[in-house]
């Protein structure tokens, strides 16, 4: 098991918005969670990225090891990695050190040796053509002045040179156009490896044509509600989540 | 004051002394600042120590050179206590001791002086002109562009009192590149130094100051210039602060000038920092900005008080004012003071003041990519101060940014 998450309940400022939710993942598989607004899916991303303001109850195992002891830096460097809803602007940072620093942060932890300014422009330039950015965002402020569809290829540019274990994508199709997405879908799909899994928070069906899920989760008030397919999400998307 | 007053009276009596009388007695007229005024509200002035002043004292060139940077092998000019050593010091520029240079440039000298001193309020400037060591007399010669930036050392012994001084001037079209770095081999020192420039038309001045003090040391600096037509000026202040420091810098500008004055303080410990600009606007189509920003940590101080004044003739002035501080304690504290007066009615002014402190949300998605929760406040730092560091014309300079 990859992960396994046992009765989770999550409050923030006194309102409980995960009430008893639990999901496993093994390795190689996709699972996709959907749900209507405010049920509660980006906190689950967010309480898996290990963000600092929610109170947390219940069990996370990662790898076997307790996550919820473990600080954001830690997960990441463990291999969890999480596409931001919104990737947040930062100035005066190149987007080309960050990725630099959080990398080598990464191996660094795994007792790896960090790379050089040429191995990681080479592995940059590599990745950066696949997930078809341009050569100038390298040097740009960290996601400042891109376009939403832009900040989310960013971040999709950042699990391919991270290569997690398990990738959760919380709404990455949201403001992206069908030729992003499509790109998106893309460079997810080449990273699929027997050992990696992916876990993909989504309002709608439509970037599951392109990245097909072996698991889909509805999650309503808290609580997963009901486990299905592929097919679920099509059924969900003609009936909607009543 | 009395020792101050006793180091006045055994002053030489050189072509100086006259303007050395004449700014003794508006510094006495206006006293040492005082808790009430404006201008020194934010200071500590309880602490406030002027040792007395100190004399000159022979050192050897290898003692000043480590602390030559790279850029400025060859242009540098050295100040030793407060008193320019023109053994120790090379230049393409005309550099002289100031007192020398009265008889080659007399006339020039005189006028300059007796007007600086007429307009300057400045407690400490006032003093640094009554009690001046061996000032230093600079000038680029008309149409001159010297290659090399110029770099001026404060190199202090001992804990007494310095008031080193600079008379710049750039005759038309000169072009020159100053950075000013202080050392100080005592951890306590007292030091009140200016720089009086006057740039002719079309001059270009770019003059970068880079404050490393210790952190008992009282730092009072001043810097003045005025441009004439066409003329340009940009200065780069930065700082780590110390028990006292404050930087006064004061810009008349003619038609068609134009200033940019720019500060970075960067303040840890109970380090402090207080910046005074005045943008002067004298006549028609003159542009300035000012760009200060601090980062606070611990229980660090610092206060900006930035004025823009438009005179009446002053139209289609640009000027823009600007102070951004970042806060990285609960302890430390920032003051900002904007002010505007406009006597010209078809001017473009702004001026704005903000202060923040790190974005949890930035902190945590650093975090989240595998970065440390105190490489992360460091790379938001950094890009904070970034837009500011970008503009050091110096890589050594650059380099030597010790939180970077």
């Amino acid at each position: 098991m990859l992960i396994e998450i046992k009765n989770l309940f999550v409050k923030v400022e006194g309102k409980t918005i995960l009430k008893g939710l639990n999901l496993s993942i093994q390795k190689g598989e996709i699972h996709a969670i959907m749900g209507p607004n405010g049920a509660g899916k980006s906190t689950l991303a967010k309480i898996l990225a290990g963000h600092p303001s929610y109170v947390v109850e219940g069990e996370i195992w990662f790898k076997g090891q307790n996550l919820l002891e473990m600080e954001p830096e830690e997960r990441a460097c463990m291999g969890l990695f999480m596409s931001f809803q919104y990737p947040l602007e930062i100035s005066g940072v190149s987007n080309s050190q960050f990725l630099q620093a959080a990398l080598n942060s990464q191996r660094k932890s795994r007792g790896e040796e960090a790379l050089s300014n040429e191995e990681f422009e080479a592995l940059l330039d590599e990745k950066m053509k696949a997930m078809e950015i341009r050569a100038e965002f390298k040097t740009r402020s960290i996601n400042e002045g891109f376009s939403g569809g832009e900040k989310k290829r960013n971040e999709i540019l950042q699990m391919a040179l991270f290569d997690p274990a398990l990738s959760v994508l919380d709404e990455t199709d949201s403001g992206l156009d069908i030729d992003a997405m499509k790109i998106v879908a893309n460079g997810v799909n080449r990273m699929r490896k027997p050992e990696n899994a992916l876990l993909i928070i989504t309002h709608y069906q439509r970037l599951l044509d392109y990245i097909k899920p072996d698991f889909v989760h509805v999650l309503a008030d808290g609580k997963i509600v009901r486990t299905g397919g592929a097919e679920l999400a099509l059924e969900l998307e003609a009936k909607g989540y009543a | 004051m009395h020792s101050l007053e006793a180091h006045f009276q055994t002053l030489p009596k050189d072509l100086l002394q006259e303007i050395r009388k004449k700014a003794w007695s508006r510094f006495s007229e206006v006293g040492l600042p005082k808790p009430k005024q404006e201008a020194f509200q934010y200071l500590p002035l309880q602490k406030l120590e002027i040792s007395e002043p100190s004399l000159r004292k022979v050192i050897s060139k290898e003692e000043i050179l480590p602390h030559i940077l790279p850029e400025c092998k060859n242009s540098h000019l050295v100040f030793v206590d407060g008193f320019f050593e023109e053994d120790l010091s090379i230049s393409s520029l005309i550099c002289q001791p100031l007192d020398q240079a009265m008889k080659s440039y007399g006339l020039f000298l005189q006028n300059r002086l007796k007007s600086s001193l007429k307009t300057e309020k400045d407690p400490l400037a006032l003093l640094n002109s009554a009690l001046q060591g061996k000032a230093l007399f600079l000038y680029a010669p008309p149409q001159t562009s010297p290659e090399e930036k110029i770099q001026i050392l404060h190199y202090t012994t001992d804990s007494r009192s310095t008031f080193p001084r600079i008379q710049l001037y750039l005759g038309k079209n000169a072009k020159v590149s100053l950075v000013q770095t202080s050392f100080s081999k005592v951890d306590k020192g007292f030091s009140a130094p200016l720089i009086d420039a006057a740039l002719d038309e079309g001059a270009s001045l770019s003059f970068c100051d880079f404050s490393e003090l210790p952190a008992n040391f009282q730092q009072f600096q001043a810097f003045r210039a005025s441009l004439k037509r066409d003329s340009k000026l940009k200065t780069l202040t930065f700082t780590e602060g110390s028990l006292i420091w404050r930087s006064s810098l004061e810009v008349a500008l003619e038609e068609n000038g134009e200033a940019e004055l720019l500060g970075l303080s960067y303040l840890k410990g109970s380090r402090q920092a207080h910046i005074h600009a005045l943008v002067e606007h004298m006549a028609p189509s003159a542009r300035s900005r000012q760009h200060f920003k601090a980062v606070l940590d611990d229980e660090a101080r610092s206060s900006f008080e930035g004025k823009i004044f438009v005179r009446p003739a002053a139209q289609k002035t640009v000027a823009y004012q600007l102070s951004n501080h970042l806060l990285l304690s609960d302890l430390a504290s920032a003051n900002a003071k904007p002010n505007l007066e406009i006597f010209a009615d078809d001017v473009k002014a702004s001026h704005g003041a903000t202060t923040s402190q790190l974005d949890e949300e930035s902190i945590f998605y650093l975090r989240s990519r595998g970065l440390s929760k105190i490489q992360a406040k460091r790379y938001l730092t950094l890009g904070f101060c970034k837009e500011i560091t970008d503009q050091i014309p110096f890589d050594s300079l650059n380099a030597r940014l010790a939180y970077a």
